[in-house]
């Protein structure tokens, strides 16, 4: 039943590793959505990310500008609400809650940062307005920084696991060539399905006939490129992969009509699909042109999800339940069977990757934030594990949790003297000459603390590296893509 | 540093929601066992315990943002201003500490060089020993040292403060009747009204 009021609209922004997307909707009055507008824009925010650890300057300029856009398009159609959500190149980024904090000022918008379950769940509640969710599904949802992959039966969520693998990421890694050559193509498949064995045990539904549905640009560009996009199998997503070996960014974006930077990425995407595919051999693949936004707008229009969507993904009757503004990722992750360890286990998995992807830039030593970044993230990670200690009792953990404290302590004596001398140099251009000789005989003092403190912390940091926690992480909790000292240029033990 | 207090009670195979709040009911009575401590701004090292406490209050907060929504997020607000205040005093704890000690090393350099002036001068010397040991010359570091102590003191005491002025609207404002209320279960709908009516 249609109401006769009018119906409020609502903006969803999802700033993404590749794009910056909006949908505005209006409420139709049956717990849906009408779509009254959309816009997109590739940004390529995570451009780099893998290799500075931070969101590139000029990327964040024009992500905001390209939101100051939207929120002056959202406006003109109407929308009393904007809200927006930010992933895996923001929450990986040493510097995205600096990026965030900007939006803010200059934009009004508020932006949520979303893990990789709420990220899911988000996703998978954008599904149910579109894609058939009967029988065994997996939901691939491809970013450009992450991937994330949900199982379901019967339109009830089973489980979602979030991969640092997105079209962006491996493109940066292994592309070169335009059009990308076929080991190039093949190099991003076997990246891509080296993660997903990597991952923990996603669980699968029972039945064999398993559906692969593909949501986000991948999987609607794709399909514009396949003879049938109602049959897609493996075999036809290998004889796109190969297209694509065919085609430059240019031809590609003029054939199917996108942007030459989103082209540009797109056939890394493609490998994902290829090496998902190939390692979960579903039946059939379908595309989904719904997902994060189409979440976004019900959960601003409606709150969190209703007793009809609980009692879908619960497979049970409804509850009466009330649900405030923000819960629906707590809601979302429980209903979807994940309990506390399980969470924990992610969330720390997140938190080594945030520490892991800052030291590099602490050890290049050219902003001082970086060492302050580096501190903050293994602070946060040890919150995450003191609390998450009584789940995981085993002496791996308790050596894992020292090694995170290691980390704040080696850390601290540096950033100690970094905000020292900030604040001396500070007092020193607003002192009178006469009291510089004095400041100066401090500045000395706390340089040669600082140079001493930095020596060792890039001895700790290089032996820890170069030991063996990349593999410890990687077995327990799924972590991959630590860097080495090797790969950053830090002092081994041997060098220093 | 003081230790955190141990979440004995967290239970690995519960919802989420149960154990954020278990631990934030830990967290918060951490954070508030410093409370006798607020109106002492000479205890630095118990308020800088207590920065760290409101630290761990915070990122538990932050932790578990989706579970604790909105009303988590005006906590997660407050309790950070807390704590950035307690970090300005503490770093102005840190800097007095720092050019004390420069100043005490200096002055000690400078009477161990008067002492050894004095063993080695002529007696026409001695007078200008004198001279220089008493009033130094403008380019002395002492100068700048005592200088910048001085104004090390007057901005921890605005800092300090600032901090008595912020706790202070904050309790009255019932920051921890609203923390408490993130940390316990909701009443089902209903029965507040009712307990309330009851009342």
């Amino acid at each position: 039943m249609t109401s006769d009021f009018p119906q409020p609209v609502a903006a969803a922004i999802d700033i993404g590793s590749n794009s910056i997307k909006m949908t505005i909707g209006r409420a139709n009055g049956e717990g849906g959505i009408d779509q009254l507008d959309w816009a997109s824009e590739v940004v390529r925010l995570g451009h780099g990310l893998d290799q500075t650890g931070l969101l590139d300057d000029e990327r964040i300029q024009i992500a905001i500008e390209t939101l100051t856009r939207f929120a002056a398009q959202a406006r003109e159609r109407g929308a009393t609400r904007v809200v927006a959500v930010a992933t895996e190149a923001t929450r990986a980024a040493a510097n995205g809650a600096t990026f965030l904090d900007r939006v803010r000022e200059e934009t009004g918008i508020e932006v949520r940062v979303v893990d990789g379950q709420a990220e899911a769940a988000l996703t998978f509640r954008g599904l149910g307005a579109d894609a058939d969710l009967t029988g065994s599904v997996l939901v691939a949802d491809i970013g450009g920084g992450s991937t994330e992959l949900i199982t379901a039966r019967d339109g009830a969520m089973l489980a979602a696991r979030s991969l640092p693998l997105g079209s962006g990421r491996l493109t940066d890694r292994f592309i070169v060539a335009d059009p990308p050559c076929l080991h190039e193509l093949a190099a991003c498949e076997t990246a891509a399905a080296a993660s997903i064995q990597a991952a923990q045990p996603i669980r699968l539904p029972s039945s064999s006939a398993l559906r692969l549905t593909v949501v986000g640009g991948t999987g609607e560009f794709m399909a514009r490129l396949v003879p049938d996009d109602q049959h897609i199998d493996l075999a036809a997503v290998r004889l796109v992969l190969a297209k694509l070996a065919t085609l430059s960014a240019a031809e590609l974006a003029d054939e199917i009509g996108i942007p030459e930077a989103r082209a540009r990425v797109l056939p890394a995407g493609v490998a994902i699909v290829a090496a998902i595919a190939s390692s979960l051999d579903p039946e059939r693949i379908e595309i989904s042109r719904s997902g994060i936004r189409a979440g976004l707008l019900l959960e601003s229009i409606y709150g969190g999800v209703t007793d009809e969507e609980e009692s879908k993904t619960k497979g049970g009757p409804a509850k009466k339940r009330s649900r405030k503004d923000g819960s629906l990722a707590a809601d979302q992750r429980e209903s979807s069977g994940l309990n506390f360890r399980d969470t924990m286990s992610e969330l720390i998995a997140e938190r080594w990757q945030t520490v892991l992807t800052a030291i590099p830039i602490a050890l290049a030593g050219t902003d001082i934030e970086g060492v302050h970044d580096v501190r903050v993230a293994s602070r946060r990670l040890r919150a995450a594990m003191d609390v998450a200690a009584p789940a995981f009792p085993g002496k791996w953990y308790k050596a894992l949790h020292r090694t995170a404290k290691e980390i704040t302590g080696a850390l601290g004596e540096v950033r100690d003297r970094d905000v020292l001398l900030e604040a001396l140099q500070a007092d020193r251009s607003a002192a009178p000459l006469a009291e510089h000789p004095g400041i100066d005989r401090l500045i000395d003092r706390v340089e040669r603390e600082r140079v001493a403190a930095r020596a060792e912390m890039e001895h700790y940091l290089g032996r820890l590296l170069d030991g063996s926690l990349r593999s410890e992480l990687t077995r327990r909790f799924g972590v991959t893509e630590a860097p080495t000292s090797r790969s950053i240029g830090a002092p081994t033990e041997s060098a220093s | 540093m003081s230790r955190a207090w141990p979440v004995d009670d967290v239970d690995p195979e519960a919802p989420v929601i149960d154990n954020a709040r278990r631990v934030l009911a830990v967290r918060i009575a951490e954070f508030y066992s410093f409370e006798p401590v607020v109106p002492h701004p000479e205890l630095s090292e118990a308020l800088h315990d207590m920065r760290i406490s409101a630290k761990r209050l915070r990122y538990s907060l932050e932790l578990f943002r989706p579970q604790f929504g909105k009303p988590g997020e005006r906590q997660i607000e407050r309790v950070k201003t807390l704590q950035e205040i307690l970090g300005t005093l503490h770093d102005h704890d840190v800097r007095v500490d720092l050019i004390g000690d420069e100043l005490s090393q200096l002055m000690l350099e400078q009477s161990r060089k008067t002492r050894s002036d004095i063993a080695d001068a002529s007696p026409e010397e001695l007078a200008t020993i004198a001279a220089v040991a008493l009033r130094p010359p403008p380019d002395d570091p002492r100068r700048g040292l005592i200088a910048l102590l001085g104004r090390e003191h007057a901005s921890r005491r605005t800092a300090y403060a600032r901090f008595r002025e912020l706790w202070d609207t904050y309790a009255a404002d019932g920051m921890r009747r609203d923390l408490v209320a993130l940390s316990v279960r909701p009443l089902p709908d209903g029965h507040a009204a009712r307990a309330t009516t009851v009342a």
